[in-house]
């Protein structure tokens, strides 16, 4: 196993987590809250909140053919995967998240050919 | 209203607001199997085999057993006898030898229950005596009486014995047997606390879909809310994805067949529930708020939704499938007492021993000459009763069934709710509820005369040493000084010879009689009823009414249910006037839709503006008699209350 870097993300079945192509990559985390606004009598605005879940998005403007199968290979799974992000070699955060499913648009047909436009929307359950 | 803290109560009306959720289910229980039966080959004098269900492991004290070891130290106390309901558990009848062992009659204590999974082994000894059994075997057999599962136990040292097999996967067992070859003391009886594992399952947070409680102490069907009585609902989705159970994914849990969950044998209706919603507190904590006690009625499973639902009614569901038929003449008995012994029965008969209830103390002011009630549902004579005196009655948030008479002013919370945490206020007026002519039918209760029949039975044949007990109502009731006799089949028979009865009980409207053929033939009879029979007739009516709303509105009549608990033109008149009072002119009521907060029950009092706008500033109290909330990760109530005057 090559030794972890910081800034590798790990993806995968928990437990079988493997390392995802850091070439190319953007990499963006955000909240998404789930709760309920609404205006009373007063004009008061009032909310209840129920969960606050992260949104992780990986985005390549060029991917090669192999790194991107193993992105269509955890799609395929169709199941909880587990998301582990490093800050040092030893400190990540982990998350369990779901896939979304993504597109991917050829530029090269030659060898493994490289992919464009591959946007990887994880959303934590 | 239920008491919460501080924080709770803060933390409730702040802006914003942090909810969970929480369910109890009672998969498996002696309080929701009904069918649990526990039988023993070796039962002592003094033993309660039932109590190994129940769920105590421990019992109070160290009750005297003639084992040749008790000696008058002043620590052993007699075995618990009716009415004392304290643990005792399985006591065996034979000692076990010198070397702690049976050889011959190995003691073995039977439970049959539904067809439910097991997950887990319990086995308790005598926590006081500190007494267990060593080396055991347990049996697990399916309905065909086929061995599931046999767990050997040797050289066991511990006063309560648990193992988790899990995952063994038995998920249809029907009966276990437990057998002890080795007891933990040489020359003593066998004592088994517990021998019965229940299936609890909570949810809390994203395995719950949504709630929907509905409370009502009143029902809204167009006639006066006085002698209501109703179930309070619940509706819980869940999610039916997967359950996690010991550590152990389980997919589509909650479908009928998916033989891969425990839970495929399980959900049925009458499972008891337990509702919460928790606030996470300025601290982190959660504080969790009792919404009721229900029971489940019919669950539904969605393919598409990836949910299951199921919709539960409090304990007046229960009380509505269970019949009172034990019920005898009291005279001159208040609605007090009245209500006080049908709650009673009700505790020891269906039985219903964890009933809780409380009774407004005004219900002593209503006396009737003759109480009592034909076999009908617990329900139906709870709802008579309040009916006669214009009380109502319900099931509090902490399952608390609770009657209240007609001049109940409802529970003080000064709770105000301001335009700051309701959406919208509205004033319905109730046309339908405004009557201003009442007639209120009163029963009169006469003797017939000094004896008369009141069953007569067709002809019966017993078989040689046959027993037949036979349950019967009454042509004509209430009946008192009722007695029971055999008579000729027909005119061309005589009553069996052999044919006795072996024992009679007589309530007011019905009996239980036993007969029994001791002859070595079969033999024919009629069991004949007598005793001094009552007529109940509500041929007299007494009508009150308001001369000016009818001249404003015209003449609407309200015609009170016939009920044979108002016996008296006086009792009538009371009921007639004290609605005439309160229906004669529109109702003043209020609903709200609002933030909502689960500390609030029926009968509070809330503090609301009625109207405030423009410079006027109206305020009024408001008595809640119906509450909707709404969870679905967020929490909405709608709430319907009668202004009080």
């Amino acid at each position: 196993m090559m030794a972890i870097k910081n800034g590798d993300i790990y993806l995968g079945l928990a437990g079988s987590e493997v390392l995802i192509s850091p070439f190319g990559r953007k990499y963006k985390i955000g909240n998404v809250e789930k709760s309920r606004s609404e205006y009373t009598a007063s004009g008061r605005l009032v909310k209840d909140v129920w969960a606050t879940k992260k949104k992780i998005t990986l985005a390549y403007e060029y991917i090669d053919g192999d790194a991107l199968t193993v992105l269509i290979d955890l799609y395929d799974l169709h199941e909880e995967l587990s998301i582990k992000i490093y800050s040092s070699p030893t400190a990540y955060n982990a998350y369990t998240v779901l896939m979304e499913p993504f597109d991917s648009e050829r530029v090269i047909l030659q060898g493994n050919g490289l992919w464009s436009g591959v946007t990887v929307e994880l959303n934590e359950v | 209203m239920i008491s919460a803290s501080t924080a709770f109560q803060t933390a409730i009306k702040a802006t914003v607001r942090h909810l969970v959720p929480r369910v109890r289910i009672e998969w498996t229980s002696d309080s929701v199997d009904a069918t649990i039966a526990v039988t023993s080959n070796d039962d002592n004098y003094a033993t309660r085999d039932a109590q190994v269900t129940d769920g105590v492991t421990t019992t109070p004290r160290k009750w005297a057993c003639l084992d040749e070891n008790m000696i008058a130290d002043g620590t052993w106390y007699p075995c618990p006898s009716s009415p004392d309901t304290s643990q005792q558990g399985w006591y065996g009848a034979t000692a076990c030898d010198n070397n702690a062992e049976w050889t011959t009659t190995i003691p073995a204590l039977t439970v049959t229950f539904e067809e439910r999974s097991v997950s887990a082994l319990l086995v308790s000894g005598d926590s006081v005596y500190n007494e267990y059994p060593v080396d055991f075997t347990i049996k697990i057999y399916d309905v065909s009486d086929t061995l599931l599962h046999t767990e050997t136990v040797t050289d066991n040292a511990l006063l309560v014995w648990t193992k988790d097999i899990a995952s063994s996967g038995i998920n249809s067992a029907k009966k276990m047997v437990l057998a002890i070859t080795k007891w933990s003391l040489a020359n003593r009886v066998a004592k088994i606390t517990e021998f019965y594992t229940s299936i609890i399952d909570i949810f809390e947070g994203d395995d719950i879909v949504s709630m929907n409680l509905l409370e009502e102490s009143e029902i809204s069907d167009g006639s006066i809310p006085v002698g209501n009585i109703s179930a309070n609902e619940i509706d819980i989705k869940l999610q039916n994805i997967d359950l996690i159970k010991n550590g152990v994914s389980i997919r589509d849990p909650f479908f009928y067949k998916n033989t891969g969950s425990y839970l495929n044998v399980l959900i049925k209706p009458k499972r008891r529930v337990t509702a919460w919603i928790g606030l996470v507190l300025l601290d982190d904590t959660i504080e969790y708020v009792q919404l009721g006690k229900f029971w489940t009625g019919d669950w539904d499973a969605s393919e598409t939704e990836a949910t299951a639902s199921v919709t539960c009614r409090d304990r007046m569901e229960l009380l509505k499938n269970a019949e009172y038929k034990e019920s005898v003449i009291a005279t001159d008995v208040t609605l007090y007492d009245l209500l006080t012994t049908v709650l009673t029965s009700a505790k020891t008969n269906i039985p219903m021993a964890d009933l809780e209830y409380t009774i407004d103390e005004e219900l002593k002011n209503y006396t009737v000459a003759f109480g009592y009630f034909p076999r009908q549902s617990y329900f139906k004579c709870i709802k008579q009763i309040v009916e006669a005196c214009m009380g109502q009655a319900y099931m509090s948030k902490l399952d608390v069934l609770t009657v209240v008479g007609p001049s109940d002013a409802g529970t003080t919370t000064g709770y105000a709710i301001t335009k700051d945490s309701y959406y919208n206020h509205t004033q319905p007026a109730k046309s339908d509820e405004l009557y201003n002519y009442v007639s209120v039918p009163v029963t009169a209760i006469t003797e017939q005369d000094d004896s008369s029949d009141v069953y007569t039975s067709d002809a019966i044949t017993l078989e040689a040493d046959e027993e037949k007990i036979i349950d019967i109502e009454y042509s004509s009731y209430p009946t008192i000084n009722v007695s029971a006799a055999l008579d000729d089949p027909d005119d061309d028979t005589v009553v069996g010879a052999d044919i006795v009865i072996v024992s009679s009980v007589f309530y007011s409207c019905n009996a239980t009689v036993t007969i029994k053929n001791n002859g070595a033939s079969s033999e024919s009879c009629k069991v004949v009823l007598s005793g001094t029979a009552y007529d109940a007739n509500s041929d007299t009516v007494v009508d009150k009414s308001d001369a000016g709303s009818i001249a404003e509105y015209g003449k609407i009549k309200y015609d009170y249910t016939a009920n044979h608990l108002i016996q008296t033109n006086v009792m009538a008149a009371t009921i007639a006037t004290t609605l005439l009072d309160s229906y004669k002119t529109w109702r003043k009521d209020t609903n709200i839709v609002w933030r909502g907060d689960p500390c609030l029950e029926l009968r509070d009092l809330i503090q609301m503006p009625e109207y405030k706008r423009f410079g006027i500033d109206n305020e009024a109290t408001f008595k809640i008699y119906k509450q909707k909330t709404e969870f679905e990760g967020y929490l909405k109530s709608t709430l319907d209350g009668r202004k009080v005057l």
